[in-house]
């Protein structure tokens, strides 16, 4: 299930990139994007079970239990998208203040 | 030793953001650190490692060095230890990004772990896009910014495929282990994607003449270090860790970028944009070259491509210095003969004319090609060179012969001179002995297909910790 919604809003976030003409939604469509990926990325490593904690309960390595190795790498990707999504806003804030606009078709100035 | 590539130019940059004046002295020094490190480690042939925190592979992240990347790190350093010895307004601002994108790129050339090869990307990316961002050029840098992005998230998923497969994320474990049938699939068509934003295949480079063309600073860093350093990965991911297996897809890209490279840059009207576009189809030729697999194709790809990095650090250093002291390029080397035959030089080495090192790499790649019998890569390289000859002849002739507008001659900075002039006296050095360069080479594409002793350097390997 969480499989289905994963591809489901990176489908949307690929779209959102593909259709708008707005500067701003192409961030925000990263952003799902990226939380898609994360999601995916968390869903592999879940098991209905137990927390990734070393208990009594949890003596042999083969029982059923959550990998913790998947959170980690989520936390390390959420991080780097925070700082993409900080760059790409301080962009963005230059790009409105150079062409007056953030929507491609009503951009001035602007040199492909 | 080796984790001081990455460490040194990252406390650097920490130290730079507080003490701003000293920055270019900082940048200088530390690319010559760098410099002297990877020196001191002169083609190494066995596998060294560095495990991070003493974890012993495959736990843990460990750096490599052995022949393949000491060769892609030495000529990242040199690289950056040129541009840092660039006249200071040329990078005045962007120390720290420089910095940083040399720390990062060392890093992406040196770890031998997937998930820290995506972080170190993901800084590449972001320092980069920054250094793009130079004069005033924000809209390309942030559609830089989106690409990147979105090629970061299909390399974390092909990561994490290959950890789902495997059970790892270190290279030298999951070339061991191997990947087989859907997963090995889904794999290397993820990492295609993945490293094709970096090293500018086909749909995925729509960002490099904006980026390129943007300033003086970025196509000198990106277009030379950075493409090494991805196209580098490329060989490293498909040649050691995945046995060959998914080259064909990268294969096809490859010679569809050659084509439409050449088309653009024939078009196009703006110098930067020009060898912008043509950054591209050399970075096709090098990839189809890897996409064969063999010893002998990897030796003449990366043989080819240090060719190329050289003639285009020529190319865009005096481009760069040109598009912005004059506003009429028209004629411009009768006032620069210096740099005009600097140019002139790198321009006939990246068609391979004869006397130039280029000459050497193409014809050794098309009788390579023919002696296994692929007839279609040999005809798309010659139609490119075709068409790279009329807009190297057009931009040669408008540059030297054309009616020049009255403009005051600036003066050309001391460094930018020597740089060029000496690198265009080493291309025309290389076509009289190319080994200087094929025996790197030659080691380098030897340790990237030796997947069984990259194993096994690994995993034996005793040093470690800090």
């Amino acid at each position: 299930m969480i499989y289905v919604i994963s591809i489901l809003l990176a489908g949307i976030g690929i779209y959102g990139l593909l259709t708008q003409k707005n500067l701003f939604k192409h961030l925000v469509s990263l952003t799902i994007i990226d939380t898609a990926v994360n999601l995916f990325i968390i869903a592999l490593g879940y098991r209905e079970g137990d927390a990734p904690i070393y208990t009594d309960r949890v003596m042999n390595f083969s029982l059923n239990f959550v990998d913790p190795l998947p959170q980690a790498l989520v936390l390390t990707a959420i991080v780097i998208g925070v700082g993409v999504l900080a760059l790409g806003a301080s962009l963005l804030v230059r790009i409105k203040e150079k062409h007056s606009s953030l929507d491609l078709e009503e951009m001035k100035g602007v040199k492909e | 030793m080796i984790s001081l590539l990455v460490a040194v130019p990252l406390l650097a940059a920490f130290v730079s953001l507080f003490w701003k004046k000293a920055s270019d002295v900082l940048f200088s020094l530390v690319a010559l650190f760098n410099v002297i490190v990877v020196l001191s480690k002169w083609f190494p042939g066995v596998v060294e490692i560095h495990a991070m925190g003493n974890w012993k592979p495959p736990f843990g992240i460990n750096l490599v060095l052995d022949d393949a990347s000491f060769y892609a790190a030495l000529i990242v350093n040199l690289i950056f230890l040129m541009v840092s010895s660039l006249p200071v307004e040329t990078k005045k601002g962007y120390e720290t990004s420089l910095m940083l994108l040399l720390g990062a790129t060392n890093g992406f050339v040196l770890t031998g772990d997937l998930f820290n090869s995506f972080v170190f990307m993901e800084i590449i990316t972001i320092t980069a896009v920054t250094t793009a961002a130079k004069r005033e050029n924000f809209y390309n840098a942030y559609k830089y910014l989106i690409l990147g992005g979105i090629a970061g998230s299909f390399y974390l998923l092909a990561t994490i495929f290959a950890y789902g497969a495997t059970g790892s994320l270190n290279m030298a474990h999951i070339a061991m282990v191997g990947l087989s049938g859907s997963s090995l699939l889904a794999v290397t068509m993820l990492y295609t994607i993945g490293l094709g934003v970096e090293a500018k295949l086909f749909p995925l480079n729509g960002w490099v003449p904006g980026v390129y063309g943007g300033n003086e600073v970025s196509p000198i860093v990106l277009g030379t270090a950075v493409s090494f350093a991805a196209l580098y990965m490329l060989g490293r991911l498909f040649g050691t860790v995945f046995h060959g297996s998914g080259l064909n897809t990268l294969y096809v890209l490859s010679l569809v970028t050659i084509l439409t490279g050449e088309m653009a840059a024939l078009r196009e009207s703006r110098l930067l944009r020009t060898f912008a576009y043509s950054s591209v189809a050399q970075a096709g030729v090098v990839a189809a070259m890897i996409s064969k697999g063999t010893e002998n194709a990897l030796n003449l790809a990366y043989f080819h491509l240090t060719n190329d990095v050289i003639a285009k650090f020529v190319i865009f250093l005096v481009a760069g210095f040109l598009v912005y002291s004059y506003r009429d390029l028209n004629g411009v080397f009768r006032k620069h003969k210096l740099l005009g035959i600097s140019f002139s030089m790198a321009t006939f080495s990246l068609v391979g004319f004869p006397m130039f090192a280029g000459f050497q790499s193409k014809i050794r790649m098309i009788m390579e090609a023919f002696s296994t019998k692929d007839f279609l890569f040999p005809a798309v390289l010659l139609i490119a060179t075709a068409i790279e000859v009329g807009y190297v002849i057009r931009w040669n002739v408008r540059l030297w012969f054309e009616e020049e507008t009255f403009e005051e001659r600036s003066k050309v900075p001391l460094t930018i001179g020597f740089f060029s002039f000496a690198l265009a006296i080493l291309l025309v050095v290389v076509f009289l002995q190319p080994d200087v360069f094929l025996e790197g080479t030659q080691k380098m594409a030897k340790a990237l297909l030796d997947t069984e002793s990259y194993v096994n350097g690994v995993f034996s390997a005793v040093k470690g910790g800090m």
